[in-house]
């Protein structure tokens, strides 16, 4: 019995952790756009430029919430 | 603007380095047509979580279910932020992947991914001659090729990849640049 409640607790860890991995990469990812969304604007500067970073800057934020949240909920 | 593959006299639009007296006469970029490979992966993608959701949520063992409620919503939710995320850089990645040409010079503005950047350019009066290429499906159906610009700068190449009509922009830039190079011998 103790083995089993081992294990699934070993299983949940470890697909925690996974998803903390695989969101820390996530939340890199995001960083890039955002930073490359800057330098595209200022190699091409549109009317839309600001909406673009605007667009990056909440998907890098949704991206450390989702973070934020699973580092404590899950 | 958002969506156009050629644009001419953009007033709102400028780039690093333009000159006070510079005016972009156009700016050309890939015919919104072959971005349809990252649309349509991007649609599947939107579907992937139906389809997992169809096979893994109605899983059981011994009566209790293998996914975890928490653990789906988790996978949704990042699930979308990623798709979201592979659109979105797809579309800029194509949106700012430009070729300018000015009343004194051509822009070549390269990204390929978040990682990769070139910005090319040469003077008008390098520019020599120009080679317009139509091939593959795309290019018989739709009217979809390259162009090559030859010139007698450092970089001897330019090129424009995926753009609608290719044969009429060639033609387009090289009456600008002999436009040009005869308001030069003028002055």
């Amino acid at each position: 019995m103790n083995s089993a409640v081992n294990l699934s607790e070993y299983i949940a860890g470890f697909i925690k952790w996974g998803f903390v991995f695989v969101e820390v990469f996530y939340v890199l990812f995001a960083f890039v756009i955002v930073r490359q969304v800057t330098l595209m604007n200022a190699s091409f500067s549109t009317q839309y430029g600001k909406t673009f970073s605007l667009i990056a800057l909440f998907h890098l934020l949704a991206a450390l919430i989702l973070l934020v949240f699973s580092l404590i909920f899950m | 603007m958002l969506f156009d593959s050629i644009i001419k006299n953009p007033k709102s639009a400028s780039f690093d380095g333009k000159d006070v007296d510079e005016e972009i006469q156009y700016v050309f970029r890939r015919h919104f047509i072959t971005n349809v490979p990252w649309i349509v992966l991007g649609i599947l993608l939107f579907f992937v979580p139906k389809i997992a959701a169809l096979t893994f949520l109605d899983l059981r063992i011994n009566g209790v279910g293998l996914v975890e409620t928490s653990v789906w919503a988790w996978f949704l939710v990042f699930w979308y932020l990623f798709t979201f995320g592979f659109l979105f850089e797809n579309f800029i990645s194509w949106f700012f992947d430009v070729f300018m040409v000015t009343n004194k010079r051509i822009v070549d503005i390269d990204f390929e991914g978040v990682l990769y950047r070139s910005i090319s350019e040469t003077n008008l009066n390098n520019i020599e001659d120009a080679t317009s290429r139509n091939a593959g499906a795309l290019g018989a159906i739709l009217d979809i090729g390259d162009i090559t610009i030859q010139t007698a700068g450092e970089r001897r190449e330019f090129e424009l990849d995926g753009v609608h009509n290719p044969s009429m922009i060639r033609d387009l830039i090289m009456d600008f640049v002999a436009e040009y190079k005869r308001y030069r011998r003028q002055r």
